[in-house]
């Protein structure tokens, strides 16, 4: 299933977030949204979930508005990960997986009560926590957390997955773990949509990167072509290497220039 | 090996929950059992002279402290699952502060002397008043935090009308009936009572109770709760309104019961597992069970009624809540 956004502006407390925004992800794909902080990153994830109201421009999934499905539909058809990894009451792990089969008992497609079982218990074991299952989800560490509740969206069996820096705080061996498990999602067929801090990860794993700065598209393409020397330096107002280590991408700031200011305040 | 277990565990969890839920149903009727043959005419299956009792006195008391202990104990258990806060209780939305005012205007205008049941419903017109002033006040796109303002707000506004109207009480028995009601009561309620009382709790319980899924899913925060295909409008209109109904109906016939709202859901959700969705029925079970406890207490250590009901639940849930802070200060401390 693809996600495109036709030319979207939000605004949030009055203020525009996102102008214009258009990109298409596409099926069997993993897409990253890059950019500083404060860019647009979470509330572009948000608004092609539909968690915020966009005010000009379109989101189609399929050719159909997002605007337009009930919510419980676009749950069969979206799952969402947020940044922010919240429990808030001490749940077992295997009933926060269960989560997310939510939408499907909404909209009455629940299967047999041993299937749904075989699909919690699938998405535990892909994300290499079934041991956790009986575990209340306030004790894990930080990294089971993030596994446990991308458990949760994998259970969700949507066709398009976003993520809002699904990577963050995991360690090198999790981060890779996690993005092997997007990788076999997209091969699956699915649309995979993230926002990413670490350039480098991007680089390596993304199909398609979309370089944000204030709001607005600056870049969008392979990351060969986007994530440039001289795009991310203009965007990040930091100078960057992009190269290769050990056979993968490698993207690092550098220190500025002697003789050269200090790096310009913000994005253009 | 994990695999081995986890069926245990999962066993293990669920006998938990049908054990609680059968506990507290089995404890339900021995209380309501007792509650119907302990009165100040005396213990025992009442003769057929003094069946009247069992019927006009004994059974009302009884439904109405099912009614209004089930209704304030799975309202608690609501509001603290809609709003992720283990303190909330349906106090804090304000419909309670509502339904007393309304009652305290029924007395104080003499209403409730001319015709009894004007009290009751000028109770029940407070929660109502109370509740669209909450939600017109929070807004419809607002999150809990300007749901617990508004409700704080119209609290603070109903208690400081109810002192308004006691200072301008110019007849002391109307001062002292209007300090009684407040304090909760289930005493000398009769059928009438219960029939005006019983369809606004039960429509508001039927409401609440059909809030798991979306409580549940609310565990994981707005944003996944609104990816899971919860509408947070639609939700916290239900949660809302059904507490009114449920609150609002309880207080306009016993008065403000402090406390049930607030430890029934405490005391039972390490038993539920801590699941919002399987909170709700055993905090209804649980809120009959306490408030049936407490009114019998109270009628075996004062037959004569001098004790409030309110008064009970208080110094019950006090000491209760000096444990909450005492563990809460052990689990905080380094």
């Amino acid at each position: 299933m693809s996600l495109v956004a036709d030319g979207i502006h939000v605004r949030l407390a009055e203020r525009a977030v996102l102008s214009g925004i258009s990109l298409d992800c596409r099926v069997g794909r993993i897409t990253g949204v890059i950019g500083p902080n404060g860019a647009g990153k979470t509330t572009l994830i948000r608004a092609l979930a539909g968690l915020v109201p966009v005010v000009e421009g379109n989101i189609m999934l399929d050719g159909a508005r997002l605007a337009d499905l009930p919510p419980a539909l676009r749950g069969l058809r979206l799952a969402y990960l947020p940044q922010n990894r919240l429990v808030h009451w001490p749940l077992s792990v295997r009933h926060v997986v269960a989560l997310g089969r939510l939408p499907h008992r909404f909209v009455g497609t629940t299967q047999a009560a041993s299937r749904e079982e075989e699909i919690v218990d699938r998405a535990l074991e892909a994300m290499k926590v079934a041991h956790l299952a009986e575990r209340p989800a306030s004790e894990l560490s930080g990294g089971e957390l993030a596994r446990v509740l991308f458990a949760r969206a994998v259970a969700q069996e949507a066709s398009i997955i976003l993520a809002d820096e699904p990577t963050a705080g995991l360690d090198p061996a999790h981060a890779l773990a996690l993005f092997d498990v997007l990788e076999r999602m997209a091969t699956e067929g699915r649309t995979v949509v993230l926002a990413l801090h670490d350039l480098s990860l991007a680089a390596r794993f993304c199909h398609e990167v979309v370089l944000l700065a204030g709001g607005r598209v600056v870049a969008a393409g392979s990351p060969a072509e986007t994530m440039t020397e001289e795009a991310l330096a203009t965007v990040f107002g930091v100078r960057m290497a992009v190269g290769e280590v050990g056979g993968v991408p490698a993207i690092v700031p550098l220190p500025p220039l002697p003789g050269r200011l200090l790096p310009r305040d913000s994005a253009p | 090996m994990m695999r081995q277990c986890r069926p245990a565990a999962e066993v293990r969890s669920a006998g938990l929950v049908l054990g609680t839920l059968t506990g507290l149903m089995a404890l339900l009727v021995v209380l309501a059992g007792l509650s119907m043959l302990v009165g100040p005419a005396g213990f025992g299956v009442p003769s057929r002279a003094t069946s009247t009792i069992l019927v006009e006195i004994r059974l009302p008391r009884t439904i109405l402290a099912i009614l209004v202990g089930g209704g304030l104990g799975l309202s608690g258990a609501a509001l603290q699952g809609y709003l992720r806060n283990p303190l909330a209780e349906p106090g804090i939305i304000g419909v309670a502060g509502g339904a007393g005012l309304g009652a305290v205007l029924a007395i104080h205008s003499g209403a409730s002397a001319a015709f009894a049941l004007a009290l009751p419903l000028g109770g029940l017109a407070g929660a109502a008043i109370a509740m669209l002033a909450v939600l017109l006040l929070a807004g419809s796109r607002g999150g809990g935090l300007s749901l617990i303002l508004a409700g704080v707000a119209i609290a603070s506004l109903a208690s400081a009308l109810i002192s308004g109207v006691l200072s301008l009480s110019r007849n002391p028995f109307a001062a002292v009936e209007i300090i009684f009601w407040l304090l909760g009561s289930l005493a000398d309620r009769s059928l009438v009572h219960v029939w005006l009382a019983a369809p606004f709790i039960v429509a508001g319980m039927a409401l609440l109770l059909r809030q798991g899924s979306a409580l549940d899913a609310l565990t994981l925060g707005t944003d996944v709760a609104a990816n899971l295909g919860i509408d947070a409008g639609r939700l916290r209109f239900a949660v809302v309104a059904g507490t009114t109904l449920a609150v609002g109906a309880a207080t306009a016939v016993a008065g403000t019961i402090a406390f049930v709202g607030l430890i029934v859901p405490h005391v039972l959700r390490p038993l539920v597992g801590h699941v919002p969705s399987r909170l709700l029925p055993a905090s209804l079970v649980g809120g009959a069970v306490l408030l049936l406890a407490a009114d019998l207490i109270l009628r075996l250590v004062t037959p004569a009624g001098e004790l409030r009901l309110g008064v009970v639940t208080a110094l019950i849930g006090t000491p209760f809540f000096v444990w909450l802070v005492a563990r809460t200060r052990r689990e905080l401390e380094p």
